[in-house]
């Protein structure tokens, strides 16, 4: 059975491109038939992570509208044959999704994928209801600060009564969460939230703490999903997280400080 | 002391400067004083204006008063006053009345007196942790105890009517808790809590680890300015005795 995620956050900026184009091409890796599609109308920049945008004609928007065929508007990905991106439109203004064109969109989806990763819009208007109406499974994206923390709790709230499963009575969206850009450095001087501070608050289970790692820019700058970078600390994190998401368990991976060679190392022989 | 200040024309751009003459004119009785902006006149226009909350705000705030939330208004100037962080109390509006009959109407549908500030107040400590968000989900229920076992979130809201309300997580941040009878929190109580909504001065408010937004009971209110660090973090029961709030700490 088709499984549609949406990747949502209310608070902008905290990686929720960058997580989606990670985790549809780790999926995809996975043997899985997987299609990230960019709810980000006005404001495209999911093919540019994936490494598509020169090939965009359709998009989602003109297919909504019946200006383009399903199939038309899906790009293929280079890389990896069961790997699909559905393109948002830069053009068009945010109003051009309607919720039954969505509703129409996503159900053909369903009938040819595995997975749907949808890219929600920033905030917790009109575009992010949207993004999330059709969700089995939501990935919240939060960053390790105060006002991250808030808008996801937040968008939890909306997840319990704004979609499809919430309107029709039946099992909730389950959730995840996805904490981004971790900080080690500056979680060690307070400066940001500590894990069990934020799982406390938010309460829903851990997907994965992807740490702060340049290998991230690298990634968009080449239009390479980071995951790809199998050696990088955000690469290997985003890999466990699918594992996760594929009902794997797997300890978490706290991202330690870099940590001189100290006392107990040359104690124990380097094993600490 | 009742600080219920009327919105009559949000319009005038001279507000902030009455509104500083008045205070000047008795600056220690006035001074941080939580204040409520009622909108019943507003309600009564034909079509409601929109309001600017947040510049309202402002312009209270420096006058050197504290605003607090609104009452009274049309479902439509309530949520914009949410969304601008102030907290909604219930209004002692009649059911049916032409504004009401236009929007779902997300008011409690109570009859609580009008709320007074618990005085005095002592001395705020910082600024008020403002949400950001505002709610726009409630649920109401019905009853004699209603129990809920899910998190409050942000911007949700809870009134159990007719009844005690039993929250066996936490309220998070900018969630809202309202019951007519008793409120107990069994986890952290981060956003708002108001027992006795409809007035009953016999209410009482629980919690396992007190950090309010907000509590209030029967209209006697504090803001998060106005409670005692010490409790923060604590078990915390909350009744009123004398015309006053009291805060003891639960063992
Ligand atoms: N783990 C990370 N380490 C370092 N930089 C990161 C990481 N994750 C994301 N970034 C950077 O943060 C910025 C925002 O990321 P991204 O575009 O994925 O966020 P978004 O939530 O989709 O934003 P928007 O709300 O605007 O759609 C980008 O510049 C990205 O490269
Ligand atoms: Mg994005």
């Amino acid at each position: 059975m088709a499984k549609v995620i949406v990747m949502t956050s209310g608070k902008g900026g905290v990686g929720k491109t960058t997580s989606t184009a990670a985790i549809g091409t780790g999926l995809a890796m996975r043997g899985e038939k997987t299609v990230v599609v960019d709810f980000d109308v006005g404001l495209r920049n999911l093919d540019l992570i994936m490494g598509c945008e020169r090939r965009v004609v359709y998009d989602f928007v003109n297919v909504v509208n019946g200006e383009a065929k399903l199939g038309q508007a899906l790009i293929r990905d280079k890389r990896f044959e069961n790997l699909y991106v559905l393109a948002a439109s830069q053009t068009r203004d945010k109003d051009a999704l309607t919720k039954e064109g969505v509703v129409g969109v996503i159900e053909m989806l369903r009938d040819q994928f595995d997975y749907i990763i949808c890219d929600s819009p920033a905030g917790i208007e009109k575009g992010a209801q949207l993004a999330m109406y059709c969700a089995d499974e939501a990935i919240i994206v939060t960053n390790p600060e105060v006002s991250s923390v808030r808008d996801s709790d937040r968008i939890l709230g909306l997840l319990g009564s704004k979609t499809l499963r919430a309107e029709k009575d039946m099992e909730p969206v389950k959730q995840h969460l996805l904490l981004t850009r971790y900080d080690v450095g500056r979680v060690a001087r307070g400066e940001m939230l500590k894990v069990e501070d934020i799982l406390e608050i938010l309460s829903i289970p851990l997907l994965g703490i992807i740490p702060e790692n340049e290998a991230v820019l690298r990634a968009s700058n080449t239009g390479n999903p980071v995951i790809l970078d199998k050696e990088s600390a955000a690469g290997k994190a985003y890999a466990d997280a699918v594992s996760r998401l594929l009902g794997e368990q797997l300890e978490h991976r706290f991202p330690a400080e870099p940590r001189p060679r100290g006392f107990f190392a040359r104690l124990f022989g380097g094993a600490a | 002391m009742v600080m219920v200040l009327r919105l009559i024309d949000p319009a005038r751009a001279d507000f902030g400067q009455q509104l500083a003459q008045k205070v000047s004119q008795a600056p220690d009785f006035y001074r941080d004083a939580p204040v409520i902006l009622d909108l019943e006149t507003l309600a009564r226009w034909p079509a409601p204006p929109n309001v600017d909350f947040a510049a309202l705000g402002a312009a209270i705030a420096s006058a050197g008063l504290i605003c607090v939330g609104v009452q009274n208004g049309t479902p439509h100037l309530t949520q914009a006053a949410r969304r601008a962080g102030l907290a909604a109390f219930p209004s002692a509006r009649p059911a049916g009345r032409a504004n009401a009959a236009r929007e779902p109407d997300p008011e409690p549908a109570a009859a609580p007196p009008p709320p007074r500030a618990a005085a005095p107040p002592p001395p705020p400590r910082g600024r008020c942790p403002r949400p950001r968000t505002a709610p726009v989900v409630q649920r109401v229920v019905k009853g004699k105890t209603r129990v809920v076992s899910e998190p409050v979130r942000s911007g949700q809201q809870i009134y159990a009517r007719d009844g005690d309300l039993i929250v066996l997580g936490t309220v998070n941040a900018g969630g809202e808790v309202l019951a007519d009878g008793n409120v107990h929190v069994y986890g952290a109580l981060r956003g708002k809590a108001i027992a006795g909504a409809s007035g009953d001065r016999e209410a009482r408010l629980f919690c396992q680890r007190f950090d309010p937004e907000l509590v209030s009971i029967a209209g006697l209110f504090r803001i998060a300015d106005q409670i005692e660090t010490d409790l923060i973090g604590q078990r915390v029961g909350i009744r009123i005795a004398d015309d006053a709030l009291v805060f003891d700490r639960l063992s």
